[in-house]
């Protein structure tokens, strides 16, 4: 498993930000990623002989977050943890932050993955329901209802000239 | 409306982000599950045999800690998620490595609640450690697969409740009596879940709640029928279930920001709002981390720590 190894120690930080993205808990976003990591470690061959194994394993944690329940007698803070800064921030981003984490521990993971495609990745509509494996409307409908709920929870992420 | 303010927002998220992979405990797990599945349940039906037998909990030392110290422990604590070491620090400001590779805290770590046992991993067990003294119980190892954890204290740190469990799914729970060591099993009725050790007796929660988003809580205290109403705050999300305390004749539900505070018949006694994170009840309130500080909700600062620690406060552990 030394191609395993090696590979995580030299992708797992882009994975992880992957896993904190879709989660937006930092504990939630390491459960997410082992858990794709034992299952990657499984049928590590297949998935190196594949050509793209950064790839394969972002899609198995989209797979993963959709379908997967987490332990719930392991969540202890189900909530957003974002640490505090070292240093006060005057951008305004570390505001947006906050809110963005807090705005995911409420939402639902089909919503979560559609927002992290659609709004970090910047990919097509076509292209996120290739990757969920689903219709274009279902696409629509999720970021239409994620769009809703964020309305709700963090207005101030959808405002106009809020950087 | 404009999208651009939250991909900013993502991005400015992203520089939040850890290193959370770790491929050796991807194979380690992967390992002990093939190992799980090859086992069978002959192995965890044997493994349970011996835990009620009689031969747990047994005396033992520990690797941790060498002696007693005779003081007490104020908290766990890591400055980081990843590469710190995690520090049992005691009411006298004493500190005392517990490793760089434990669980991050809360985790599996726990202070009793007058802080006096404290309760750590070990191998494939569970040791609760005396720092006042010299006692040291320690768990034999879990059945195959499984983790042996802490669950719940009881407000007068006499009672621990701990259960053996793998992925979230427990196969027994376990309460051990501090004052002499001994061990139970509690009852506790098909789908329900202990969340507590209440003043009146233990606190169950129905199952059935788990991952449907709703603003009440149906709980069961001591054989009555509770439910807390968060009324216009949902108590229990689609991830899961309600983030519950309870200490004496409190029940606190945690959300995002918020805190509120019920009795165990299911009135709302206090409801605390807050910027940090929240750490648990503590004897002169419920406690929080902001900016580098453990306070009371109410804004009295009891310690300070490094800024993004995180934190395990005596009286915590799984509910």
């Amino acid at each position: 498993m030394k191609g395993f190894q090696e590979f995580v120690t030299a992708r797992g930080h882009v994975l992880s930000r992957t896993a904190f993205l879709l989660t937006g808990d930092h504990h939630a976003a390491a459960d997410l990623l082992q858990e794709t990591l034992v299952k990657a470690a499984a049928r590590w061959r297949r998935i190196e002989a594949g050509g793209n194994p950064e790839a394969y394993l972002r899609t198995m944690m989209l797979n993963q977050l959709r379908s997967w329940r987490r332990p719930r007698r392991l969540v202890f803070w189900s909530t957003a943890e974002v640490p505090e800064r070292a240093a006060p921030d005057s951008s305004g981003h570390s505001d947006s932050r906050v809110a963005l984490a807090r705005a995911l521990s409420r939402l639902g993971p089909r919503q979560r993955a559609v927002l992290y495609l659609r709004f970090y990745e910047d990919l097509p509509e076509a292209e996120i329901a290739r990757q969920l494996q689903c219709s274009v409307g279902t696409v629509k409908r999720h970021t239409h209802d994620a769009l809703k709920r964020l309305r709700e929870l963090a207005p101030e992420l959808l405002e106009a000239g809020h950087e | 409306m404009s999208k651009d303010s939250l991909r900013a927002a993502y991005r400015a998220l992203e520089e939040e982000a850890g290193d959370y992979a770790d491929a050796g405990r991807a194979l380690t797990t992967l390992r002990r599950r093939r190992s799980a599945a090859a086992a069978g349940t002959a192995l965890a039906v044997l493994a349970v045999l011996v835990m009620v037998s009689g031969l747990w909990p047994t005396r033992q030392e520990s690797s941790v800690i060498a002696g007693p110290v005779h003081a007490v422990g104020r908290s766990i604590h890591t400055a980081c998620m990843h590469g710190c070491p995690t520090f049992l620090t005691y009411t006298d400001g004493r500190q005392v490595s517990l490793g760089e590779q434990t669980p991050v805290p809360p985790g599996n770590l726990t202070l009793s609640p007058d802080g006096r046992w404290l309760g750590i991993p070990v191998g494939d067990g569970f040791e609760v450690r005396d720092l006042t003294g010299d006692t040291v119980y320690r768990t034999p190892s879990a059945a195959s697969g499984e983790v042996i954890g802490p669950w719940a204290w009881s407000a007068d740190s006499r009672t621990l409740l701990l259960a053996s469990h793998a992925s979230g799914d427990v196969s027994a729970y376990y309460l051990l009596d501090l004052t002499n060591g001994r061990i139970s099993r509690p009852e506790v009725p098909k789908g329900f879940e202990p969340v507590g050790l209440s003043a009146r007796g233990p606190v169950l929660f129905e199952e059935s709640q788990y991952g449907k988003r709703a603003t009440r809580v149906r709980l069961v205290v001591a054989g009555r029928e509770t439910v807390l109403d968060g009324r216009d705050v949902e108590l229990i999300n689609q991830d899961g279930g309600p983030a519950l305390e309870v200490r004496g004749d409190r029940i606190y539900a945690r959300v995002v920001g918020k805190v509120i505070e019920f009795d165990l018949d299911g009135v709302e006694v206090s409801r605390y709002e807050f910027s940090g994170r929240a750490l648990g009840p503590g004897p002169s309130g419920y406690l929080v981390f902001t900016d580098g500080k453990v306070a009371t909700a109410s804004g009295a600062v009891l310690y300070e720590l490094p800024k993004e620690s995180l934190i395990s406060v005596p009286g915590r552990a799984r509910h």
